[in-house]
């Protein structure tokens, strides 16, 4: 397999993969790999400060969707939605088992994304997955990456330390 | 026997307190909130303090010094994740208003 069809593959395999992992994961020189994408039929997009590269075959929608879903927490709280969605703020996030404002910051995202949406239901306001099959097919594609684990549950402990 | 633990102990408490502040600014870089900045900088503390103990290490400051220093960053630690808390708390409040 040649280094191109090496840095292909990880990216068909983990698509909305970030630069530095790329390098890190394929233990490459980051010029070697920075060659390589330029010359590959990826698409580079910027979501929330990073760029992530993906195979060409994903829309914009799909990209920004697994950029989110690539968030530990963020999956979480999406695939609570799509087995028992629609739910309460407080119900989603006692279920996922965070703080109400580790689900907020989320929440905000997922919704810019277009994931998560909210309906106003006898007073209250729930939370659902308004595209049920799309984003569970780019659930199971998404793959969170160790630092980005890391930082997730950091968040989540102060978040739910600072709740008390 | 001493001479050769203490500095093993130190690159250790080193290492692991510059990964957990790695961990703490990629938080603060997300929230970009005033708990966040507290928490870090708490954590911070941790390395200042084997700062301090490779200062001992290498007579830089004296044993009182070093002895002054360690117990007003364990002062400084519990200073900030007070006010942590107490910002998260404000913070909080605000947010249930605008709900």
């Amino acid at each position: 397999m040649t280094t191109r069809e090496r840095i292909s593959a990880h990216v068909e395999a983990e698509p909305g993969v970030h630069f530095n992992e790329l390098v890190r994961e394929l233990d490459l020189a980051p010029g070697q790999v920075q060659y390589h994408l330029k010359r590959l039929d990826v698409v580079a997009d910027e979501w929330f400060g990073k760029t992530h590269y993906y195979p060409a075959a994903y829309d914009e929608w799909d990209r920004r969707a697994l950029a989110l879903l690539r968030r530990e927490t963020a999956a979480d709280v999406v695939a609570v939605l799509l087995a028992d969605g629609p739910l309460s703020a407080g119900e989603t996030a006692d279920r996922v088992g965070i703080a109400r404002s580790t689900l907020s910051w989320h929440r905000d995202r997922l919704e810019t994304a277009g994931l998560v949406e909210t309906r106003p239901d006898r007073g209250h306001t729930l939370l659902f997955v308004p595209e049920p099959e799309r984003t569970a097919r780019l659930l199971d594609r998404a793959e969170p990456s160790l630092p980005g684990r890391l930082v997730d549950r950091f968040t989540r402990l102060v978040d739910a330390l600072l709740e008390e | 026997m001493a001479s050769v633990v203490l500095p093993v102990v130190l690159g250790v408490a080193a290492i692991a307190a510059a990964l957990v502040i790695g961990v703490a600014l990629a938080a603060l870089v997300q929230r970009r909130s005033v708990p966040y900045l507290l928490v870090t900088l708490a954590f911070a503390t941790l390395l200042a303090r084997t700062a301090v103990g490779v200062a001992l290490m290498t007579e830089t400051v004296g044993p009182a010094l070093h002895h002054t220093l360690e117990h007003g960053l364990d002062a400084a630690m519990a200073g900030l994740v007070i006010a942590a808390v107490y910002t998260a708390r404000r913070a909080r409040g605000v947010t249930d208003d605008d709900a």
